[in-house]
């Protein structure tokens, strides 16, 4: 498919979401009378309310203001200090990357080399042993495993902050709830991945020249593992995303996630929405990202597309 | 226990009462049992069995390479190393300098995600680990041309799907013949590729072995393709060699019956018979200037118009095999398909029964497909299976249902107690005929069979051909058999149409299509039959290639 194809799919799929967002934001009560106790108010300090933050009209007049603005770059103010929704937004994001990118580091670091050996030492004591503790990996509730962490390591021992932020022994516990969560799903798939590409013939066919086992494991059994491991990607992405919701308000950690929740439970909509965006955008970029990658790394993806 | 060698020199691979048993859990299984032969240098010795005889096994334990947990008893020599006994960084020594393999589908031998360049300097490296990229680069080109592989250059930098079959198995035996190997093991290595393409692979390994005094390790199901080129034989049943000795000498007196079976099922029916014209009836599936093309829809060759049929036409009367011939890719399938109505012709009429163009399925048409266990619901009974197919056409008494199933097994030649089972309880040559009764259930006048023996062991072959003569010559049902092996349009068809590019270049008589083939595709595919020559070594035209009998053992 061709990149133009490809992008204005993704500005429909954008487009989609905003207006999705938007409608399911207002019908689901209106949020002058959530912020305003309509038994102090006046009519016309309602009324006056709902014209400065543009809650004024109909759902659809509405909806023309929002999606003018927005293509103009203008994203809404938030209801609570009257500053730029984006810039708010933009402030928190740097806090949940880095959370997020550790996270992914420790999936990594653990998966990959968890998962394949699993994979060589498929059915013995030693995969039994890893498939349990991947089990219990991503069967134990985020929050829970976070105040487990809290429990232990800050209440009892002393060791770590309890949350919020300033030092890299802020990060230490937000990050070992998500990434070993991720990386017990991870784990999983790195090792069926793995025991795939070890079944191929390919595979055999390397050994059967004599190359070493490390240099069969890395340069044949890995880059067929890769493919199926790609495609998984932006599965792995979304689950990391909606893991920050709830680990940052587990320890006070002041990222988007946070932000999110916080902003439902106020009706701040133009910070919901504008963090929605932001999320639908990066899954959107993930995937197109990740066709680029599957092709690279299967030269027979785009001979398949032909026929 | 070995028989004396009349040569001085030891020999090259000696396998002495390999017994292996495949561990699954507690559970053992033997699948090769006191399994004893040896090769001398440059023989080319034929391990013949059919799928599950333990072969396979048998050759990948030569290389101690086996993929799945196993315990091997006895004694494996090959080139002087006691291979089941060697190190790892011996083993690896091993497989680099002492044996080459060859596997049967070189598509899948070869790393799909890197090209072949990087997978051949890989293996040079290895070999020549001080030589430098231009050297190395020389050497590659080298090998590939030794294996006749035209523009070298271009296929380094190819993947193996872009590649045919054929340049890929050339690709596979230059890997293997890297390390200068005295012995090649191939494994199967034509079943995967076109029937006019097998012989060139094969005349390929001759040349290497002409060239290189290579000693040849051919596993095969298919006697035919060794009948004129192995200068030992060994035929494998159920993990067992049951017979074995100098090819010419077995295949004149074959001792044990189950050699015998596989010779017949291999060799090519000379004694064709021209029914006469009254046995066949009406016209029951005719294509009249039937043509298709398609348009590839994306990829570099997006666009592309690929012609399926141009102007296709013949017929198939009551009562009448028809083998439709040609390699894959020649458009019998898309003929297949347009009979059944799954794809509609682009111009051109296809009327079946003498009737009605077709517009959808028909139900007097039925199809038969290649792989039987693919076309069984694995977790449905026989039963269920068959009385489903009348269930849906409307037949609501049971009574009546099973009546029809239990006739319908007749005439396939199954007993009843299958009815009970799951398809992976029953052999291929079972699973098949249950896909043929559950074709017949609906009383089709016209069959259609797509490759429907190239997934079934020789030996059960010749049920089912005897099953489709039994349907046409007792039931009148016409046959359109779809296959690329000439042995069985040999064995049952009354007439032949070759395909070639969605051409039909021969549409003639059985009996006049073997020795007057008009059309040169024609040619070339009757010459590519592996076992045509099987007959001239009946008649004690001694064998190629250096002869020893120490590969015998009484």
């Amino acid at each position: 498919m061709k990149l133009a194809a490809r992008l204005l799919r993704a500005v429909i799929s954008l487009w989609l979401i905003v207006t999705f967002v938007f409608v399911a934001l207002r019908l689901t009560g209106d949020p002058v009378i959530a912020v305003l106790n309509p038994d102090d108010m006046t009519k016309d300090m309602m009324d006056s309310y709902r014209k400065l933050w543009g809650f004024e009209g109909t759902i659809g007049e509405q909806y023309l203001i929002y999606i003018t603005n927005v293509m103009h770059g203008n994203f809404g103010k938030s209801i609570l200090n009257g500053r730029d929704a984006f810039a708010t937004v933009m402030e928190r994001l740097p806090a949940t990357l880095q959370l997020i990118g550790a996270s992914a580091a420790i999936m990594i670091l653990i998966g990959i080399p968890v998962g394949t050996w699993a994979a060589m030492k498929a059915g013995s004591k030693w995969d039994a042993l890893v498939m349990s503790f991947s089990t219990f990996g991503f069967a134990i509730p985020n929050f829970f495993f976070g105040l487990l962490l809290i429990l232990v390591l800050s209440v009892t021992l002393h060791w770590l902050p309890t949350g919020g932020t300033g030092s890299p022994l802020h990060l230490i516990m937000p990050v070992i709830t998500i990434g070993v969560a991720k990386a017990a799903v991870f784990t999983r798939f790195v090792r069926s991945a793995m025991l795939d590409a070890l079944k191929l013939q390919c595979v055999t066919s390397a050994r059967a020249r004599g190359l070493s086992g490390a240099r069969v494991l890395i340069r044949h059994v890995f880059p067929n593992a890769l493919v199926p491991l790609a495609t998984i990607l932006p599965l792995l992405v979304g689950g990391m995303i909606s893991a920050a919701a709830v680990v940052e308000a587990v320890f006070a950690w002041p990222g988007i996630g946070r932000l999110i929740v916080e902003s439902v439970a106020q009706r701040n909509l133009a910070i919901v929405q504008v963090i929605i965006m932001l999320v639908a955008f990066v899954m959107i970029v993930t995937n197109l990202l990740v066709d680029l990658l599957y092709a690279w790394l299967d030269p027979r993806a785009s001979a398949a597309a032909a026929n | 226990m070995l028989a004396p060698s009349v040569t001085h020199e030891s020999p090259l691979c000696i396998v002495d009462r390999l017994t292996v048993e495949v561990i699954d859990g507690l559970a053992r299984k033997t699948v090769v049992e006191d399994v004893s032969f040896q090769i001398n240098k440059g023989e080319y010795f034929a391990l013949v069995g059919e799928s599950g005889s333990g072969k396979s096994v048998t050759c990948h334990t030569l290389m101690n390479l086996l993929p799945f947990p196993a315990a091997t008893y006895g004694r494996i020599v090959v080139d002087g190393q006691k291979v089941l006994s060697l190190t790892p960084s011996e083993l690896r020594r091993f497989r680099q300098k002492s044996v080459g393999m060859v596997f049967q589908d070189p598509m899948a031998a070869l790393n799909p995600v890197r090209t072949i360049g990087s997978q051949i300097f890989e293996t040079l490296r290895m070999h020549h680990p001080k030589a430098g990229r231009d050297e190395l680069r020389e050497l590659a080109l080298a090998a590939l041309r030794s294996v006749h592989i035209a523009q070298p250059e271009a296929r380094l930098n190819a993947y193996p799907h872009q590649l045919s079959g054929g340049l890929n198995q050339r690709v596979m035996i230059a890997f293997a013949l890297l390390g200068n190997p005295p012995l090649l093991i191939a494994d199967e290595p034509t079943t995967a590729l076109d029937m006019s393409v097998q012989a060139e692979i094969l005349d390929l390994m001759d040349e290497m072995r002409a060239q290189r005094g290579l000693a040849v390790l051919m596993v095969t199901h298919d006697l035919g393709i060794v009948g004129d080129r192995a200068t030992h034989i060994a035929v494998m049943k159920s993990g067992k060699i049951v017979e074995r000795g100098i090819t010419r000498e077995v295949l004149a007196a074959p001792k044990q019956e189950y050699t015998k079976a596989l010779f017949e099922a291999a060799a090519v029916n000379h004694e064709l018979k021209e029914r006469p014209d009254h046995a066949y009836g009406a016209a029951c599936l005719s294509f009249d200037k039937v043509s298709k093309r398609f348009r590839t829809s994306g990829g570099k060759s997006k666009g592309e118009v690929v012609i399926a049929a141009d102007e296709v036409s013949f017929t198939v009367k009551q009562g009448e095999i028809v083998a439709l011939v040609g390699e894959s890719g020649s458009g019998k399938t898309t003929a297949a398909k347009m009979a059944m109505g799954l794809v509609r012709p682009d111009s051109g009429k296809i009327t079946v029964n003498a009737a009605r163009e077709i517009e959808t399925q028909d139900v007097g048409v039925q199809i038969v497909f290649q792989h039987p266990k693919d076309s069984l619901d694995p977790l449905m009974k026989v039963s269920a299976q068959l009385h489903e197919v009348l269930k849906v056409h409307g037949e609501k008494d049971e009574a009546k249902r099973a009546a029809q199933i239990s006739a319908t097994l007749r005439d396939v030649g199954l007993s009843e107690s299958i009815l009970d089972r799951r398809p992976s309880f029953l052999s291929g040559g079972e699973a098949q005929r249950v896909v043929i009764a559950r074709a017949l259930l609906l009383k089709p006048r016209l069959l259609i069979a797509d490759e429907p023996l190239s997934a079934v062991d020789v030996c059960l072959q010749k049920q089912i051909l005897d099953c489709f003569k039994a349907l046409r010559d007792k039931r009148g049902i016409a046959i359109l058999l779809i296959t690329h092996d000439l042995r069985i349009v040999f064995d049952i068809a009354d007439r032949v149409v070759v395909m070639k590019s969605g051409h039909v270049v021969e549409d003639v008589g059985v009996a006049h299509f073997g020795d007057e083939a008009r059309d040169a595709y024609t040619k070339k595919l009757i010459r590519a039959i592996p076992g045509r020559k099987l007959s001239d070594l009946n008649d004690a035209a001694p064998p190629a290639g250096p002869r020893s009998v120490s590969g015998a053992v009484a």
